[in-house]
């Protein structure tokens, strides 16, 4: 992801349409993806309008954006991404993973994979199984270590932006960040062997 | 969990799990996505011009300025409520608009004063016309031409002595019989001086005789209903 010049975000400011088309452009497809991971499949027919009240709500605070700070144009974005989709579960009430899911803590989930060896051997069907499995086991991580992992191994994010994002020390990302793919690995330990 | 394992199979099972991941894709959003967004971008900076920098200290010098005439709007509101409560106390009470601040108010304490005082005269009046034989006006107690009772008559220390501190005992024992209203026998007796308005049924036999004071006549009584048996 290429980052985004403090000119092009002066230009967009003063209303020209060309740098905010670039703006969004250059962001919309990470934010889509982060959306669609953190919420998952039951948010999908939801999420474009999602990702659009995001751009929206960034495009109104634009002025806000003080590169001065040190903070990064794209991390100030995924502070959107973070905050609307926390709110977003938050107002649906909705339980993130299953009713037996874990609590606030992090702590691991009972969460029951399909049987591999039920699976068909098309490789597309192999592969859309295996990232369904993958997205299961996203879900079932907590909301906060869902975003970290999902930032960081997806997005590729770096560990002071993460912090940055969740409003948390580099050092609970680290941690949050470890156990997310502890339990990932377990929950996925089945294709790892093979 | 693997902290037990290898470097080389750690860093092995690691890029296996990258591998894994990079299996997860997401859904490409729309092609209209990008278009649609800055549409969307452009009617919400439409609708919602910039406020103008001063928009903040406009809105709370207007607060400021509102609370003030507020204030000065109950205080004035309280003055004339109170300039009412005091004109009320000498002329009859109006109907006045119901105050914002304050809850209408019901009978106070002077306007229940002011009503009981003439209710306390009325029952006075009434209970001195109940104690006057002819009722109220000149030919009560004091009238010695119509055949009261003086006061001095009243007063007089025997009658003082006989019938004690009851002023219609009193005045009921100095009336003439005409005037009392009792008209039998025994009351003629007690216009002499005894005793007053005690009623005694009459008399089944001969048992009953004179009655001399109040205080002798349940015990004379008792004798004669024992005669009687």
């Amino acid at each position: 992801m290429s980052e985004i010049t403090t000119e092009l975000i002066q230009l967009a400011l003063e209303g020209d349409q060309d740098a905010s088309r670039d703006i969004v452009e250059m962001l919309h497809k990470p934010v889509l993806a982060t959306i669609h991971r953190f919420l998952g499949r039951r948010f999908l027919t939801e999420v474009e309008d999602i990702a659009q009240e995001v751009f929206l709500k960034i495009f109104r605070t634009l002025d806000r954006f003080d590169p001065g700070r040190g903070v990064k144009f794209t991390t100030w974005v995924f502070t959107f991404v973070r905050n609307h989709c926390f709110d977003i579960l938050k107002k649906k009430r909705i339980l993130t993973a299953s009713l037996h899911g874990e609590n606030l803590d992090g702590e691991e989930r009972n969460w029951e994979l399909e049987d591999p060896s039920e699976r068909k051997p098309d490789e597309q069907m192999l592969d859309s199984e295996l990232g369904r499995q993958i997205e299961n086991a996203i879900q079932a991580l907590s909301e906060e270590q869902r975003m970290v992992f999902v930032l960081r191994e997806f997005e590729q994010l770096d560990l002071k932006s993460i912090a940055d994002v969740m409003d948390c020390s580099e050092g609970t990302v680290k941690s949050r960040l470890h156990r997310a793919k502890e339990a990932m690995k377990q929950k996925l330990e089945i294709y790892l062997r093979t | 969990m693997n902290s037990d394992m290898p470097e080389g199979s750690e860093q092995l099972r690691e890029a296996e799990f990258r591998r894994l991941l990079g299996k997860h894709h997401v859904p490409e959003p729309s092609a209209d996505f990008v278009a649609d967004t800055l549409l969307c971008i452009q009617i919400h900076a439409w609708q919602t011009p910039k406020t103008s920098p001063d928009f903040v200290e406009r809105v709370v010098g207007a607060l400021a300025e509102d609370r003030s005439v507020m204030g000065a709007e109950r205080v004035s509101e309280k003055l004339v409520s109170k300039m009412g409560l005091m004109a009320e106390a000498s002329q009859p009470r109006e109907p006045v608009a119901a105050s914002r601040t304050e809850a209408p108010r019901t009978a106070t304490p002077r306007t229940g004063l002011r009503f009981l005082l003439p209710a306390c005269l009325a029952a006075a009046a009434v209970i001195l016309a109940f104690l006057l034989p002819s009722g109220i006006g000149n030919n009560g107690i004091g009238n010695s031409d119509l055949g009261f009772p003086t006061v001095a008559e009243l007063q007089d220390p025997w009658l003082f002595a006989e019938q004690g501190s009851n002023t219609v005992g009193r005045m009921i024992a100095l009336l003439p019989p005409e005037r009392s209203g009792i008209q039998t026998d025994e009351t003629e007796a007690t216009t002499a001086g005894i005793i007053p308005a005690i009623y005694v049924p009459p008399a089944p036999g001969p048992g009953i005789a004179q009655v001399e004071t109040q205080s002798e006549l349940p015990f004379e009584l008792d004798q004669s209903l024992g005669d009687d048996r």
